[in-house]
């Protein structure tokens, strides 16, 4: 028998059709994966042709399938193509769609089809299918067939009855047909879809083939990632992401018994609960408490008045000890403390001596940007006292560097980027010629007076080979 | 200047005094606070000063957050000066009124001229509608 040959002739020839039917298998494989459990597969000019017959002929015969029991003789003319019997499941909610606008064009009535339409499809009806799932088409085909009662019963029966997935046993008529074929699978993995109580349309269509096909087992496709962080959450910022959840998930939390107020200094996090009437006591609540400390009040009592019967008590500990690495993802620089029902003295015990700022700045980025503001704020202020200006007499401005440090660096940053240029001269030619100038001048005054120079601006120079594009380009392609 | 030499940087004006005229004339008074790279501006405790001739009034307003693009000019305002003005500090519905009337005054003369010019067959485009080509 002559088979096909490949050009390759290093591959035998049963490799060769190994190959093929592996790499059908895998493309039905992948074929169902995406689009479900019966997807398009050969032959479907022929299906399409038996199709195209069974259509002429129930154009002629719907107008009598137009009472419930009148299905018999038309179904059973049927014959050859007597698809449904050996009808691949459905594969596509589309069936759905089609049978819902099958059942309105027969004038939407819904009877409660007798069960011998069902039951007429002849079960011997096995038309020579090609062992694989019945196309699209065909499904559209035996749709549009009318069989009005039998889709309108289909799909009031599918919507009635629970589409349940257990182990089913395949339809005897279709058994022969799906063997081999890769939904076989599927369906004894998965299941079935449960046929429904009223049985079996006129056609000896199983009812489960109405119902879309089981997910595959394979992993979803095109689903996004599951998310255990909330999309928008900046990182680095374990305080601001903890405040987030819980004021976006207000969960229920325990809080712990107030007696627990003595903190040692690195205190596992203790939640806290809701609990509507305590939110009185806060603001009333006079502790004498380091400013720093009011100020997380104060915050909390912000975020308190935000949510409706949360209450997050967030209670910093201020650090006596420095703080080198980075705090615990969650938890603020300690951890949360219930913060009502605790009598002030522990508070005052623990805050007593407040901690001389050190030098080194800690690693702030756990904590609030208020409270980090409020920190550096402090900081600069105290440098500031420290370093007088003539022309500072103004009050301590409280709302001063809102900007952060970083901010201003950032925009300058890009500031700078701005400037770049490739070259120096051509777009910036009056500042250069006038530095230079300005740097003669200093040489000649300096050889006088030992002055120190004007600080120059160093603009970042974009080298100019780096900019050129070179399109990547292979040996022997067209163009090169 | 200390962040950027050679150039001029608005950080160097943050939390200080400043008067920034907007293109479509008001005249914010305000300390401010933050900036980014389009010179967005952000204003604290803004006041809005409507002159009209000697006179002037604030509204303050409070917080202003300015798009960069529809700033003029921005200078800042030097505390420590004697503040040796001329203008005189009226309420505000008076500076309202007062600003109306000049308004009123504007128009009718505008209309006026376009009359004019139109009987000689020219016409001036607005100046405030070029943009908007």
């Amino acid at each position: 028998m002559f088979r096909f040959q490949s050009l390759d002739d290093d591959c035998t020839l049963e490799e060769e059709d190994d190959g093929l039917v592996e790499e059908e298998d895998e493309i039905d494989q992948f074929n169902d994966d995406t689009f479900g459990a019966g997807a398009i597969d050969d032959d479907w000019q022929e299906e399409h042709k038996r199709l195209a017959e069974l259509d002429e002929r129930d154009g002629a015969a719907q107008p009598e399938e137009a009472e419930p029991g009148g299905a018999e003789p038309p179904s059973s003319s049927a014959g050859p193509p007597s698809l449904p019997s050996s009808l691949g499941f459905p594969r596509l909610p589309l069936t759905f769609l089609l049978e819902m606008q099958t059942s309105e064009r027969e004038g939407g009535s819904w009877p409660t089809a007798a069960a011998p339409p069902q039951q007429q499809r002849p079960p011997g009806a096995a038309a020579p299918l090609a062992p694989s799932v019945l196309s699209y088409q065909q499904q559209q085909h035996l749709l549009h067939r009318g069989s009005a009662p039998s889709a309108q019963m289909n799909s009031h029966s599918i919507w009635d009855s629970s589409l349940g997935f257990g182990p089913v046993s395949v339809p005897p008529a279709l058994v022969t047909h799906m063997e081999d074929s890769p939904l076989m699978s599927i369906i004894k993995e998965v299941g079935l879809p449960k046929r429904p109580l009223q049985g079996r349309t006129e056609e000896g269509w199983d009812l489960s083939e109405r119902v879309p096909p089981p997910r595959s087992s394979s992993p979803v496709i095109g689903s996004p990632p599951v998310r255990a962080v909330p999309i928008g959450t900046p990182p680095k910022q374990p305080m601001s992401h903890a405040l987030n959840h819980q004021i976006h998930h207000p969960t229920a939390v325990h809080v712990r018994a107030p007696v627990q107020h003595r903190y040692p200094p690195s205190l596992p996090r203790a939640p806290v609960t809701q609990h509507p009437p305590q939110h009185s006591q806060l603001p009333a609540v006079p502790r004498p408490v380091s400013p720093r400390v009011l100020s997380q009040i104060q915050r909390a009592q912000l975020l308190n008045s935000r949510g409706r019967t949360l209450i997050i008590s967030v209670y910093f500990q201020v650090a006596g000890f420095p703080r080198g690495g980075p705090g615990p993802p969650l938890l603020p620089g300690g951890g949360f403390r219930p913060f009502f029902g605790g009598p002030p003295p522990p508070h005052g015990h623990r805050m007593g001596p407040p901690p001389p700022i050190p030098p080194v700045r800690h690693n702030t980025t756990h904590l609030h940007p208020q409270h980090r503001r409020l920190l550096t704020q402090r900081l600069q202020s105290r440098g500031g006292d420290r370093v007088r200006s003539a022309g500072d007499r103004r009050p301590r401005d409280p709302y001063s560097n809102l900007m952060s440090q970083k901010e201003k660096e950032w925009v300058t940053k890009i500031q700078m980027m701005q400037l770049q240029s490739t070259d120096p001269y051509l777009d910036d030619y009056y500042y250069q010629n006038y530095y230079e100038k300005m740097e003669k001048r200093q040489e000649k005054e300096r050889d006088s007076s030992r002055k120190e120079h004007a600080t120059k601006l160093i603009t970042p120079q974009v080298a100019k080979v780096e900019h050129t594009y070179r399109p990547v380009q292979f040996a022997g392609s067209l163009g090169s | 200047m200390n962040y950027v030499p050679g150039t001029a940087s608005l950080i160097d004006d943050i939390d200080k005094k400043h008067l920034v005229l907007l293109r479509d004339g008001r005249t914010l008074i305000g300390y401010l606070r933050s900036i980014d790279q389009f010179a967005n501006l952000v204003f604290h405790q803004t006041v809005e000063r409507i002159h009209v001739g000697k006179k002037f009034g604030d509204i303050p307003r409070g917080i202003f957050i300015v798009r960069g693009e529809n700033v003029v000019l921005l200078g800042e305002i030097d505390l420590d000066k004697p503040c040796d003005t001329v203008l005189q500090q009226v309420s505000i519905e008076e500076i309202l009124e007062e600003q109306r009337l000049q308004q009123q005054a504007k128009q009718e003369t505008e209309k006026v001229k376009m009359q004019v010019l139109k009987d000689r067959g020219l016409s001036i485009p607005k100046a405030d509608n070029l943009d908007e080509y």
